[in-house]
């Protein structure tokens, strides 16, 4: 092959690459969107950006009574309170979650709640690649002006439930029914021991899991959920998703000759049962105030700097309001609140299943 | 351990294992008949959904059985005609169907019910005289809904059938020596294709049973692997209906003791309790894999005058 022909092949070739590189750049610049979301620069500080449209992405539906449903609706008051424009992506899975949330986070959100905490890393990886900032759940480290994470202080909560199943229980057994093992049911689990030991350490707390990840097994749920009444529980503190149903199964046909109560979790369940009354309570997540001051936090320029929190205190996390709740119950309920926010009250964080066992066989 | 427990121990072991026993009828029929039908799954959650619909507007548990026996058998059809008819690889179908039915089922209950989860309450328990009254076994065996007598009732019918009538062993030699069977003046495509049918009924009623009378409601993806343990109770019990009714109760009271472990307060990692039932199934396989038998035809295509 000649000098001749060879030559301009490798200008062709030159001029292929130069243009590929320039295109890559061009996509690369389109992608982050670091420019109007306040870019944080070498120092990582980032400036403040204002607002207008934020997206929530959840696994589930709202119909799930629960963790999706809190997300969504804390999303939604936030959205009416602020007048700002709310793009719902709920019901994802957990499939594909990274490419999912660059999707969002390319549709002009200014701020996106990735609302599971399987989807940590991939909301950290798209609030750092597109520089719209995402708020992830239980998540280790957090990134000035990209991603900053909401903690829950779920134990708090679990032992005002605590209280007031220790104060409701006839047969002096209460279960706890998990689907999982998962740290904030650990931390539920073993926040709830400690309420129901604080009111009368005799009562017995019965604890049953179905698996280390059956948060959709209704079948499990129902049949470890007899079980545990059949063990004498009266009263059930269920953590679960879809096993929620099994579980909800089992206690509606419980043949005990007494009232079996269910305390839920995180979400409000009355809707879903055939009997109202047969929920004592729930323990309600509220993440609208977090997201209230995320979305503040942005627009000051100081998203990520800190971690947000739900906590008694805060009145991230109460318990819901139900008729089945006696006014002895709710003012044992309310000193244990008031020792919480002024400390007398120390409730022990259990993040490990050996932990909440701990707590169990200590009594 | 409280007579309660033991109670509930009980219960939860008929829970768990009936819905694999009536899955792994038919999948028996189906193997023996010289058909893997991997699409169990799938049609067990079929069968289960259209049960639970049927209950819910109709209020009848048998209505809903029914229902869930005819959505098993419709089901089926996808792996008679691909197949048996036209030959088409069995375990891609199976897969097919597998994936197809898990998927449908999903949808349709998150969109009809996905908001109100409901639930169906209980079936009214056949009561048997005297031994109803029994200790523990009264009020968990003696005190099943009438279906669990029925399932038992099918079990030993279709042990009876399969080796004691002409019917059962045209079946089997479809299975064994399928051309033995053509060249005897049976059909082979008919007697596979019954067989297909017979088996999606059954894993369309144990999918009704598990979300019918084991739970109470349906949820998607509710059988977490139930079809595929019923291919492995199939393989194992080698066409005894014996062994698959002994195997699946088994794995039925390895699933409930789970529970009465914890209630006892030993502490065994989740992860162990857990595996416990597929544990239990893969050492009984190691004990007995070198005698299992699988029929020599079985997932092969017949046609007539191939070598």
């Amino acid at each position: 092959m000649s000098r001749s022909t060879v030559l301009p092949r490798r200008l062709a070739k030159v001029g292929l690459a130069a243009v590929l590189g320039a295109a890559l750049l061009a996509t690369a610049g389109c992608t982050a969107r670091g420019g109007d979301t306040g870019d944080t620069g070498d120092n990582g500080k980032a400036e403040g950006t204002k607002v207008e449209q934020f997206a929530i992405v959840t696994p589930e539906k709202e119909s799930d009574h629960g963790w999706n449903q809190q997300g969504i609706w804390a999303a939604q008051q936030v959205a009416d309170e602020l007048g700002i424009k709310l793009d719902d992506n709920s019901n994802v899975g957990y499939d594909n979650t990274e490419t999912i949330l660059s999707q969002v986070a390319e549709k002009g959100n200014d701020f996106i709640i990735a609302h599971a905490s399987g989807f940590n890393t991939a909301g950290a990886r798209v609030g750092q690649s597109t520089g719209v900032p995402v708020l992830v759940v239980d998540y280790d480290q957090n990134v000035p002006g990209k991603v900053a994470t909401v903690m829950t202080e779920a134990q708090e909560g679990a032992y005002l439930a605590g209280v007031a199943a220790a104060m409701s229980t006839t047969t002096k057994t209460v279960g706890v029914v998990v689907s999982a093992e998962d740290l904030n049911w650990f931390t539920m689990s073993g926040g709830f021991a400690q309420g129901v030991y604080s009111v009368d350490p005799s009562i017995s707390v019965v604890l049953a899991y179905i698996g280390p990840a059956e948060y959709g097994d209704s079948a499990g749920g129902r049949n470890v959920a007899a079980q545990v009444i059949a063990a004498g529980a009266d009263v059930i503190f269920g953590m679960g998703d879809g096993a929620t149903v099994g579980y909800l199964q089992a206690i509606e046909t419980a043949n005990t000759g007494y009232p079996v109560r269910y305390i839920a979790t995180i979400g409000d369940v009355t809707e879903a049962v055939t009997d109202p009354s047969i929920v004592l309570t729930s323990v309600l997540w509220n993440f609208a105030d977090a997201y209230k001051q995320a979305i503040a936090d942005i627009e000051a320029g100081t998203f990520g700097e800190k971690s947000y929190s739900l906590t008694v205190e805060n009145g991230g996390l109460t318990l819901q309001e139900s008729d089945q709740l006696t006014d002895e119950i709710l003012a044992a309920v309310e000193e244990a609140k008031k020792g919480i926010i002024d400390g007398s009250v120390k409730v022990e964080k259990t993040t490990t299943k050996d932990a909440v066992q701990a707590v169990i066989d200590a009594h | 351990m409280t007579e309660a427990i033991l109670v509930a121990f009980l219960i939860g072991t008929i829970a768990a294992g009936m819905p694999l026993m009536l899955a792994a009828l038919g999948e028996t029929i189906g193997e023996q008949s010289g058909v893997l039908n991997l699409g169990i799954e799938g049609i067990m959650l079929i069968g289960g959904y259209f049960g639970f619909v049927a209950v819910l507007m109709t209020q009848s548990f048998w209505l809903g059985l029914l229902v869930g026996t005819l959505a098993g058998v419709a089901s089926s059809l996808i792996m008679l005609v691909l197949s048996v008819w036209l030959g088409l690889n069995q375990i891609v179908v199976g897969i097919a169907i597998t994936l197809a039915g898990s998927g449908i089922t999903s949808v349709l209950h998150t969109q009809n019910y996905g908001s109100t989860n409901p639930r169906l309450g209980l079936d009214t328990p056949w009561k048997i005289p005297f031994l109803s009254d029994i200790p523990v076994v009264g009020p968990s065996i003696f005190s099943q809904p009438g279906m669990f007598t029925v399932a038992l009732l099918i079990a030993a019918a279709v042990a009876w059938w399969l080796h004691k009538t002409n019917p059962g062993l045209r079946l089997r030699a479809a299975g064994q020596k399928p051309a033995s069977l053509d060249a005897a003046g049976g059909s082979v495509l008919r007697t596979r294709s019954l067989a297909v049918l017979a088996g999606g009924a059954f894993s369309g009623l144990g999918g009704a049973y598990l979300a019918l009378l084991s739970t109470g409601a349906f949820t998607p993806f509710m059988t977490h692997g139930l079809g595929y343990i019923a291919i492995v109770v199939t393989m194992l019990a080698r066409g005894r209906i014996s062994w698959v009714v002994v195997a699946s109760l088994v794995y039925g009271a390895s699933v409930a003791v789970g529970t009465a472990i914890q209630l006892t307060n030993i502490n065994l990692p989740n992860d162990v309790i857990k595996m416990l039932p597929f544990i239990i199934v893969m050492i009984t396989l190691i004990v007995f894999a070198r005698s299992a038998y699988i029929p020599p035809a079985l997932a092969v295509p017949y046609t007539r005058g191939a070598r």
